[in-house]
């Protein structure tokens, strides 16, 4: 079983084997990695997850000051 | 307005100060540390159009996402990993990932997660951007990178 959500914000269930997917998207870059996974219904998208994977953080450097002279 | 990547200035002035705790230790120093447990840490995604960045000094439900399964504040963050060091940087990375759903339903386009401070005043961390996505009726998954001196979320070389 499948969630679904036909656009008004309701979320039900249905067998996967009534929608058109799964289709898989990958995306990857130097930052992250994107793996999408979507299921139609007469074209609709009706079921979209994501999941981005992040390949690196973020740095603060520690700067050294100096005394005058 | 678009959302920057950034360490948030605030935070760097804050760790001077001992106002975050992402690992529990004990200050023997300090007659008025009463309470040395590991602060709790929130991750809330942000729209696209939002415009987070270094200047960001806490949390905020201006350009949060809104949808179904989607709890205003974002959720929790899991710290099982105390900072450490490697090599000469000092590291953290939340030790699993950030998962939302299932099922959540985000249709406007969003972009950005803030990690904060929840025990200090939501407090700003990091503000980490991604590609634009939307979910439906799906699931939305956040790893972690490695927890490493050139990967860790937090890198303080």
């Amino acid at each position: 079983m499948i969630h679904v959500d036909f656009g008004d914000g309701v979320i039900h269930e249905m067998d996967e084997r009534r929608l058109e997917g799964p289709f898989r998207l990958v995306d990857d870059n130097e930052n992250q990695r994107t793996v999408t996974v979507e299921y139609r219904l007469h074209g609709k998208t009706v079921h979209r997850s994501t999941h981005v994977t992040l390949k690196k953080g973020l740095g603060i450097e520690a700067l050294m000051g100096r005394f005058h002279g | 307005m678009a959302n920057s990547q950034a360490i948030c200035g605030s935070f760097k002035s804050e760790v001077m100060l001992g106002l975050h705790q992402l690992g529990s230790t004990t200050i023997v120093s300090r007659g008025s540390l009463t309470s040395p447990t590991t602060d709790t840490l929130f991750a809330a995604l942000y729209l696209a159009s939002g415009s987070l960045g270094a200047g960001t000094t806490a949390y905020s439900a201006t350009s949060e996402v809104s949808g179904t399964g989607y709890t205003a504040g974002g959720q929790s963050v899991t710290n099982a990993t105390a900072p450490s060091t490697s090599g000469t940087t000092g590291i953290w990375t939340p030790s699993a990932s950030l998962v939302w759903g299932p099922p959540v339903t985000l249709t406007t386009a969003f972009d950005t997660c803030l990690i904060y401070n929840s025990t200090q005043s939501n407090r700003a961390i990091g503000v980490y951007t991604f590609g634009s996505q939307t979910i439906t009726a799906g699931t939305f998954t956040l790893t972690m990178p490695t927890n490493d001196a050139t990967h860790a979320l937090i890198q303080l070389a």
